[in-house]
């Protein structure tokens, strides 16, 4: 099993080189067959060891989402390390066209069949990270340095210090081959307003695929309910400085967590 | 400039990916749009997010519309008249079909679809025809000529023959079509519009999705007017 041992070479990794860049319902990215399939293999192979052989870091403690997860950041040493390096963190926050501050949230989910939908959210959350703010080839995981990543509670004397989520990306894998009408796509919704009559786009959760876009207090989604087979993905959240958010969408913009 | 509906189908779609390139398209979908740059949605090279990108060249543009409802049809002329001056190719590729297997008298599954068929096979073709007629074609007989103006309109090889399967309202739909087709081409060439159909079999099971839209193309450049081409295998 090859690591991050170094620099990540992503014009190595990647296969399509030809990203789709959608205005509706809120401007988001989406591409299918990402990686080169030995890179995708890796990752697909790590996922299941890691069901296989850890289902004990599976916890489901997230409010109002029927699923379990478990930090990457356990993992960064395998080839999941991809998804949390400077090098990955670069490129979406470009393609975003984000300014981001290498706080990084990310983490395994997984929906077994027949978990129920999610609420629309937007995911303008907060994100407390330890330290000052991370240089600019380094990143900084949650739930490092004492700090948790949802209330800052941290030990005396640990710094802390309050980012807010800039870009939301899932990238699906380790799915059982995807045909409409299986669900577990994740939908995308105009407003919250129509959300009871389903989502303006579902993104479907074909291996090797992801979708990400700039999170904003209009960009509502959601999980979709799966019919009978499970979903996993990589859920990972990059970060911007607070002052950004303040000055273009006010504090009451900001869904802290109760 | 091709206003081109069903855009988001099997045949609109294909179209788009290999005409994007000849034709300024006006791209009518209900819901689903091509794979094809437009407006809405366009590609981006990952390690070079501000770089110009080839596919991105000729963007479609999009326009949503759902054809069954009053209105549509005549919003989607006037965008498309705003938007590009003209109109040289209309292809009415949008349709519906309901295929019922236990047939005509299997309850009322297929009575029940028949002015369905007719308003989104019939009608709305006319409609559009005429709407481009009244709005921009009629008085423009000479520049209609001199850009070889016309109308493509899908039909399908159920029109005239008798296929399993309950197609009997869709296979009425169609023949109306083509018989619309020849009084378009017998009306409109006064002012040198000319109006054909098409009428492949199953796409891309039988022929395939290629040869249709070559086909379209093909009646684009030709000067043949009040014709049901028939495709089918070989």
């Amino acid at each position: 099993m090859s690591g991050i041992v170094g620099p990540v070479q992503l014009d190595q990794m990647l296969a399509n080189r030809r990203w789709v860049r959608r205005l509706r319902p809120f401007p988001h990215v989406c591409a299918r067959d990402v990686f080169r399939s030995h890179v995708y293999r890796e990752l697909h192979e790590e996922f299941r060891r890691i069901e296989r052989e850890q289902p004990e870091v599976f916890h489901r403690n997230m409010e109002g989402y029927d699923a379990t997860g478990t930090s990457i950041s356990r993992f960064r040493d395998g080839p999941l390390g991809l998804f949390v390096s400077r090098e990955w963190h670069d490129l979406i926050a470009g393609v975003a066209g984000v300014r981001a501050t290498g706080d990084v949230n990310a983490a395994l989910h997984h929906h077994e069949p027949d978990s129920q939908s999610g609420w629309p959210h937007n995911d303008l959350n907060p994100g407390w990270f330890a330290g000052s703010a991370p240089g600019p080839d380094e990143i900084r995981l949650e739930h490092t340095g004492g700090v948790a990543v949802q209330d800052g509670a941290h030990a005396p004397g640990a710094p802390a210090r309050e980012s807010i989520r800039a870009v939301s990306l899932l990238f699906y894998l380790a799915n059982p081959d995807w045909q409409p009408g299986d669900g577990g796509e994740t939908g995308l919704f105009a407003d919250v307003a129509t959300a009871h009559r389903g989502a303006t786009t579902a993104v479907p959760p074909i291996n090797n695929s992801l979708v990400f876009f700039e999170c904003t207090p209009r960009t509502w989604h959601a999980f979709i309910s799966n019919r009978g087979k499970p979903r996993n993905s990589v859920v990972m959240w990059l970060h911007r400085r607070k002052n950004e958010v303040l000055e273009r969408w006010g504090d009451e913009s900001i869904e802290y967590w109760n | 400039m091709c206003l081109l509906t069903g855009a988001g189908g099997t045949l609109g779609s294909a179209f788009c990916q290999a005409y994007g390139g000849e034709y300024d398209i006006v791209a009518v979908c209900r819901h689903r749009a091509p794979a094809v740059a437009s407006q809405y949605e366009w590609f981006v090279d990952p390690l070079a997010p501000e770089a110009e990108v080839p596919e991105n060249a000729n963007r479609l543009f999009v326009v949503y519309a759902d054809l069954e409802h009053d209105g549509e049809v005549e919003r989607v002329v006037e965008i498309a008249l705003a938007r590009y001056d003209r109109v040289d190719l209309l292809v009415n590729a949008a349709g519906y079909s309901l295929w019922h297997s236990q047939g005509l008298v299997d309850g009322d599954v297929l009575l029940d679809s028949l002015a369905r068929h007719f308003h989104m096979n019939v009608e709305v073709p006319l409609r559009f025809a005429t709407r481009l007629a009244q709005r921009f074609w009629l008085h423009r007989d000479l520049g209609n000529r001199a850009a070889n103006r016309n109308i493509v309109n899908v039909s399908s090889m159920a029109a005239s023959r008798v296929y399993p399967g309950g197609q009997g309202a869709y296979a009425a739909s169609k023949a109306a079509l083509n018989q619309l087709t020849r009084h378009l081409a017998a009306e409109f060439g006064v002012f040198g519009i000319r109006a054909n159909a098409l009428a492949p079999n199953s796409f891309p099971s039988i022929v395939s999705t290629e040869s249709v839209v070559k086909a379209i193309a093909r009646l684009d450049g030709d000067t043949v007017s009040g014709r049901v081409l028939a495709l089918d295998a070989g």
